[in-house]
């Protein structure tokens, strides 16, 4: 049954990156080939999700809105062109989203609840459950959320728990990676290059 | 080799994972190798109650389909180094496993400890069925209530024919004012009904909701009136004779209080 949602969820958020890319033509040329899948080409070459259908509408009005930046000028930027998911609801105790690419959660991660990645995981809202991103092998795969207490975090072949006991929560976003063969959580700052600190495994994002 | 215990009570929510948290942890206290197996497909709780959430890798699905070894999927309790839990997965449902299965995973358990404990999930379908079918003895927990006593009837009937005899009962929550002012069922009561052996019965705590809530069984504080009866009911199991807790005596310091004041009798 969640698989299904999840399908749903995943056909949604493809449907609107069609609509989105029949606006602005770009370059479907991509060295990176994390995913083989053919549908990953151009429809996630976009760097910057910040856009909807209502501001794409106001565009036409003469209002300055946010551009989109063709792809080939922040190339470096670019930590993940793997396909991305949106999933619109709390995950909740038993609940398991698994998908090969990159998923975002727009809601809560409850204890009990699982999200699986072959990408990143971001969470807009508290993550409580299990979370494995990188789950096909990326060791550079990160797990982010506006408020992470996880019960344990994966990244690729790494795994972390919560500390025992009562502990201070932190109201503040946060990213977890692997860093010198362990998970380390670290506050989130906004283009703060977290990502590409420590090794750089993935060459070919410059290529 | 160790002796297979499924807890189990057909109805819900009259304490069978607690039961099983409590008994296990005693028995460990005592010395012996035990082994904590959740049963509950699809919605585990003994790892919270135990407080080893946060380790689950593994699951007993995953020992069972032979994705992992046993000793990758049993998390060793932080307090007692004898004591372990093999988690039930949560995103899977009852039948993900089957009875043959479940089998030959407490036969491979209890080669290497002395008690297996399986906490039964509530109902008496496949997740019964699965949680029974390697079990050597079983204890029915039960409350002092018409209803729950009729579902414990109904498990020993099914638990005969699984050929599993001599179920040992636990009576569960017993409010002691409500037993004397007749507005709870007695253990006389429930033991006349059901006619199996008694081995113990267990006061309503409120510890029992906080320890529950901590993650640590309400054994391991020696003020805790379940406790104690939990710590008397795992000797019992081992083979000691010890006498029923006297429920009488459980009044607090205020009742001693207001019973010298002479505000009140009973």
């Amino acid at each position: 049954m969640e698989q299904e949602a999840v399908d749903a969820v995943s056909l949604r958020a493809r449907k609107r990156k069609k609509g989105r890319r029949a606006k602005e033509q770009i370059d479907p040329q991509e060295d990176t080939a994390l995913v083989d899948s053919q549908e990953a080409k151009a429809e996630d070459d976009r760097s910057i999700t910040a856009g909807s259908t209502e501001r794409d509408n106001q565009e036409k009005d003469d209002i300055p809105v946010i551009r989109y930046t063709p792809v080939r000028q922040i190339r470096d930027d670019i930590i993940s062109q793997e396909q991305t998911i949106l999933v619109q609801r709390t995950i909740r105790s038993g609940q398991r989203i698994f998908y090969p690419g990159n998923v975002v959660v727009l809601g809560d991660v409850n204890p009990g609840g699982e999200v699986i990645a072959g990408g990143n995981i971001i969470v807009m809202g508290t993550f409580r459950g299990i979370a494995h991103a990188g789950a096909l092998g990326n060791e550079n795969a990160i797990i982010a959320a506006l408020q992470l207490e996880p019960s344990q975090l994966r990244i690729a072949g790494y795994i972390t728990r919560a500390p025992e006991g009562d502990y201070a929560s932190v109201y503040q976003p946060e990213i977890a990676r692997v860093q010198d063969g362990i998970v380390i959580i670290e506050k989130y700052q906004p283009g703060y290059d977290t990502y590409h600190r420590g090794d750089r495994k993935r060459g070919s994002i410059n290529g | 080799m160790g002796e297979v215990f499924v807890i189990t009570s057909g109805k819900g929510g009259v304490g069978k994972t607690t039961t099983t948290a409590n008994i296990g942890t005693a028995l460990a206290m005592l010395g012996y190798r035990v082994v904590l197996v959740d049963a509950d497909i699809g919605l585990r709780n003994l790892d919270v109650v135990m407080g080893l959430e946060n380790r689950i890798v593994y699951d007993l699905v995953d020992v069972a389909h032979g994705r992992c070894r046993l000793r990758q999927a049993l998390i060793r309790d932080r307090r007692f180094e004898t004591l372990y839990l093999l988690p039930a997965a949560q995103t899977k449902d009852k039948n993900a496993i089957n009875p043959e299965q479940m089998k030959a995973l407490c036969e491979e358990i209890k080669k290497e400890c002395d008690y297996l404990l399986v906490d039964c999930p509530a109902g008496i379908e496949q997740g019964f069925r699965n949680a029974v079918a390697g079990a050597d003895r079983a204890i029915v927990v039960t409350t002092p209530e018409v209803a729950a006593v009729r579902d414990a009837d109904r498990i020993i009937g099914l638990l005969e024919a699984s050929e599993i005899r001599n179920p040992l009962l636990i009576i569960n929550r017993i409010r002691p004012k409500m037993v004397r002012t007749g507005d709870m069922l007695d253990v006389d009561d429930v033991i006349e009904h059901l006619a199996i052996e008694l081995l113990g019965i267990v006061p309503d705590d409120e510890s029992i909701i906080v320890s529950t809530n901590k993650g640590e069984p309400a054994v391991l504080n020696p003020h805790s009136k379940a406790g104690e009866a939990y710590r008397n009911i795992s000797r019992r199991i081992t083979g000691e004779d010890v006498p029923l807790m006297n429920l009488e005596n459980g009044e607090g310091f205020m009742d001693r209080v207001r019973r010298l004041l002479g505000l009140r009798t009973s």
